[in-house]
């Protein structure tokens, strides 16, 4: 880009200057790379060998749905449909499944450690709507088990249902 | 750092100030500490760009680095060295940052409006009485989240209106629009007269 480029007619602007000199760096908490490295156990590298075997549970729509009905009709065709519509594979948890599972077994311990029958009933519509929040984003992680940022709309979701439940317990007077 | 024993291999083989390309072929292959080597050495330079992108949320800044890093290790294989490894991981950061802000209703829903006025709206009223006491990062985190993403790209991380409108999926004009609108409401926020 040369320095007549309308994009840095800004150049010399002190505002664009105290917005360059503002830092490049900040230090991630250490929780960061533990998730990574925890994530690399469960995802190690694939060797040669294997890395011809597709991946288990990697679902884009389309293709599915393509494979799905080409592999139904093969089924019905050599008359395997009910010998395998009996004994479904199990499916297989991905690693991101596996998390939001851990972070669920979290959330319902520290859930039932609050009383629910005391909850405000002005609160109930927004904690069934965080519930349903919760359902639809695991349900979204079933689906794109490659999403990870979902595993952090979850958590988040599941935190604001707590603080939410333990606000209203306050505001009622009762401790949690 | 058991949980990496399994993929460490050449923990001994490359050097304290081993180069990027060397330990991303390392990595490549399943070395889990040259991995970590590379985290060390990049994550505090996304982890800024990611803070300010995510609106000074660092529970959404730390997922979108963790998300980073492992997409990054899954990748690396694929990784050809036609950039530099800083650059291919900014890139993917950014993508990152701005797939979860996309998935955000807020993303779409702050910015209605031509002012910003819904947002100001949700600051604190200390914040609001007191705009000049804002320091330039806080003033960064109230702006809406696209007008917010098109400045930190173009006048912090040096991008240009083409690579921020394919990024951000918009047209150039809207860029340079946003950016200008960006500038208008962070001046306002320092209690700068524009």
């Amino acid at each position: 880009m040369n320095r007549h480029d309308a994009d840095h007619e800004h150049e010399h602007d002190e505002l664009a200057a105290r917005l360059r000199q503002l830092p490049a760096e900040r230090l991630p908490p250490a929780t960061v790379w533990q998730g990574i490295a925890a994530h690399l156990r469960e995802e190690p590298r694939l060797r040669p060998a294997a890395i011809a075997v597709p991946a288990p549970r990697r679902r884009r729509w389309l293709p599915i749905a393509a494979a799905a009905t080409v592999a139904a009709l093969a089924l019905l065709g050599t008359g395997r449909w009910r010998e395998l519509h009996e004994q479904p594979p199990a499916p297989r948890e991905s690693p991101l499944e596996a998390q939001a599972d851990a972070l669920a077994v979290e959330y319902r311990q520290a859930i039932a450690a609050i009383p629910q029958d005391t909850v405000p009933a002005e609160l109930v519509p927004a904690l069934h709507e965080l519930d349903a929040s919760a359902a639809g984003i695991r349900s979204a992680i079933a689906q794109s088990p490659d999403a990870g940022f979902l595993l952090g709309q979850l958590r988040r979701t599941y935190a604001l249902r707590l603080e939410l439940t333990r606000q209203g317990l306050a505001a009622a007077g009762l401790a949690t | 750092m058991d949980m990496l024993a399994a993929t460490v291999t050449a923990t001994a083989s490359h050097p304290q100030a081993a180069d990027d390309a060397t330990l991303a072929r390392a990595a490549a292959a399943g070395d889990g500490h040259a991995y970590e080597c590379i985290y060390r050495r990049h994550a505090p330079r996304l982890y800024a760009l990611l803070w300010r992108l995510c609106g000074g949320s660092a529970a959404r800044a730390e997922d979108a680095l963790q998300e980073t890093f492992i997409q990054a290790w899954r990748k690396l294989p694929q990784f050809r060295f036609e950039s530099a490894l800083g650059t291919w991981l900014h890139r993917l950061a950014v993508n990152t940052a701005l797939m979860e802000l996309r998935a955000s209703a807020a993303f779409e829903a702050l910015d209605i409006g031509e002012d910003g006025v819904e947002v100001l709206a949700g600051l604190p009223a200390s914040m609001r009485c007191n705009a000049t006491g804002l320091d330039l990062e806080r003033a960064l985190e109230t702006l809406p989240p696209r007008a917010r993403a098109v400045l930190v790209l173009h006048d912090i991380e040096g991008w240009k209106h083409q690579e921020i409108a394919e990024e951000l999926q918009m047209a150039v004009g809207s860029s340079k629009a946003q950016l200008h609108r960006a500038r208008g409401l962070l001046r306002a926020r320092l209690g700068e007269t524009p």
